[in-house]
């Protein structure tokens, strides 16, 4: 159970840094998704991994920790609306720039930068 | 007994009520809300301050929960500073904002009231994933205002910011989930007395779970190798954003002083060794900072570098783990978030009368009210570098002379030599863009005003800074008073 736990999250969070390091956007989007979900597992895990045992606090003997289930709801939550923005943000990116590279500069593609600020 | 709260309702109504399409359609309804809940929230920052100093340290029990069980909110000398400098630069912002720059977004006054929510509950949580959350709601209004108005530079900057944030995020996690697996609990007070009586592997796993934290606040904070998004999205930000913006810097420092230094299991290795790397990036930052004051083209620019270069001064002074040292950084934070927001709003101004060719440092025509903006610039730059009647004088002198109680011979003159740094680059751009103005060829038809709002906001900046100087020995004595608070927690 833990080995397979921590296999799991080991191979989210490597193929989730690898796909962060890639130059397009939408490989960052998906990166960042899959490192989301290794967060979410090993939040779950923290609480101590118990097979069999009840979420809600019953008769029967043991229970599983409930905390980590509430923070993991809430992480949940919370990456999916700022995954949902980045979503947005890089379809947006792609419009106004025309390219959905991460950090190509103006430069290369033979425009003027884009004046004022920088 | 409901003080600590009070912020947090308040802002989050505002914020409520400024995102009503009815309130919305009406910008001069909405424009004295926005006031209103900015003036409100000051005078509620009072309030705590007062209730602070009434009863010391105020713990606020969210429902009714049981102490280790349920959020609290946590008051103390610390926190309150924060909040009160909070509310000032918001008010400032909020009322250079006023002038035209909220007409920038629909929404830009509830991401204000937002942002300002986010921040103030960052300040005063006393639970470390309520923490998180608010670093969550400061930093989902900030993506929004970074937006205000668009355009290719503001899109790509902020491409870059949500997505270093969200890994930020994702490793505070990881960090959040091994406290928890250490010690069962996630309240600070609590992790506290639980750290002592950890046996040898939950000490491993919190000295990670610390290292991690750290990386996170260090990443907010923009300290050395981490610091790279600050230039960027700082100067593509909207400018009554980025006063605000002045604030996200200090969250970071702040988190590092509340958490990091209180989750320590008091002296070991690890410790020795995290200082040691804060005290290193830290210089390091300060000498690639003021390198890259020297070299930075347009005026926001060199204000974001200052930023970077403030936020070193202050990792290196949170490294020394002295308690003298500590107060003398909290005048420094006071002064430099005031004069740095104050800074940035004085540039919109003059972008603004410059038309075309901006803040960027190069010879063009002599804008309106020359002689005004020179002086005014000249009294900022005076302000930024730390010249004696303004309050850099009174922060950074005290800054110089605690650390060298401590014999802290490379800080010091790295100190005086970026101030010297300054001086230098603030002094070539303002007789770049006042004395090498082109005389006679005003610009043509088009005239440009300042909104009063605009002068209002620059003007307070520079009477607040003055009264810092002036009421110096209240501020001295009361954040000794603050770190030796602290340090209580520290030790």
């Amino acid at each position: 159970m833990a080995l397979i736990m921590a296999v799991a999250i080991a191979v989210l969070t490597s193929c989730g840094i690898f796909l962060i390091l890639r130059k397009r956007t939408f490989a960052v989007l998906l990166g960042l998704s899959m490192l989301a979900y290794a967060v979410n597992l090993f939040l779950f895990a923290s609480g101590g991994l118990t097979v069999g045992q009840s979420a809600v606090l019953t008769q029967s003997k043991g229970l599983a920790d409930p905390l980590p289930q509430a923070l993991v709801l809430t992480a949940i939550v919370i990456g999916f609306a700022m995954t949902a923005f980045l979503a947005i943000l890089a379809i947006r990116a792609r419009a106004e720039l025309g390219h959905d590279e991460m950090d190509q500069s103006q430069h290369q593609h033979g425009h003027s930068s884009d004046g004022g600020l920088r | 007994m409901h003080a600590p709260i009070l912020p947090l309702l308040w802002c989050f109504s505002f914020a409520l009520i400024l995102m009503l399409p009815a309130i919305k359609a009406r910008p001069l309804i909405a424009r004295s809300l926005h006031g209103m809940g900015l003036v409100g929230l000051c005078l509620i920052a009072l309030h705590l301050f007062n209730v602070q100093s009434d009863y010391g340290h105020v713990r606020y029990l969210l429902g009714d929960w049981p102490e280790p069980f349920g959020i609290v909110l946590h008051v103390d000398s610390v926190s309150v500073f924060f909040v009160m400098l909070t509310a000032v630069v918001a008010l400032l912002a909020g009322i250079y904002s006023v002038a035209g720059e909220y007409k920038l977004g629909s929404h830009y006054f509830a991401l204000f009231h937002f942002q300002l929510f986010g921040i103030l509950g960052a300040f005063l949580t006393g639970d470390l994933f309520n923490l998180f959350v608010f670093f969550e709601v400061l930093l989902i209004a900030s993506y929004g205002l970074l937006l205000q108005g668009g355009g290719k530079t503001r899109t790509k900057a902020a491409l870059h910011y949500v997505v270093l944030n969200l890994i930020g995020s994702a490793i505070f996690l990881f960090a959040l989930a091994l406290c928890y697996a250490a010690l069962g609990t996630l309240q600070l007070n609590d992790m506290v007395s639980k750290i002592s009586d950890l046996d040898q592997t939950g000490r491993h796993l919190m000295w990670v779970a610390v290292g991690f934290l750290l990386i996170v606040f260090a990443l907010k904070a923009a300290i050395f190798p981490l610091h790279w998004w600050l230039s960027h999205t700082y100067s593509a930000a909207p400018v009554a954003i980025v006063a605000l913006f002045c604030l996200m810097t200090k969250v970071g420092i702040y988190s590092i002083w509340r958490v990091v230094f209180s989750l320590y299991p008091s002296s070991n290795v690890f410790t020795d060794i995290a200082l040691f790397g804060l005290f290193w990036c830290g210089i390091i930052g300060m000498l690639f900072a003021s390198n890259a004051i020297l070299g930075a083209r347009s005026l926001q620019l060199m204000n974001s570098y200052s930023i970077g270069l403030s936020m070193s001064i202050l990792a290196v002074a949170t490294s020394l783990q002295h308690q003298g040292v500590l107060a003398a950084a909290y005048l420094y934070v006071l002064h430099s978030t005031l004069i740095s927001a104050g800074f940035f709003m004085l540039v919109g101004v003059i972008s603004q009368l410059r038309g075309k060719v901006a803040d960027r440092i190069v010879p063009a025509r002599v804008m309106p009210h020359q002689p005004l903006m020179a002086f005014m610039f000249m009294m900022f730059a005076m302000m930024l570098v730390g010249l004696p009647p303004w309050s850099g004088a009174l922060s950074k002198i005290w800054l110089a002379q605690q650390a060298l109680q401590q014999q802290q011979w490379l800080f010091v003159s790295l100190l005086v030599a970026s101030s010297l740094v300054m001086l230098i680059a603030l002094s070539r751009a303002g007789s770049t863009i006042f004395w090498r103005a082109k005389i006679g060829s005003t610009s043509s038809g088009e005239t440009v005003s300042v909104h009063n709002a605009q002068w209002l906001a620059v003007g307070l900046v520079v009477l607040l800074s003055l009264l810092i100087t002036a009421y110096g020995e209240f501020l001295m004595r009361w954040s000794t008073n603050a770190a030796a608070q602290l340090f209580g927690v520290i030790t």
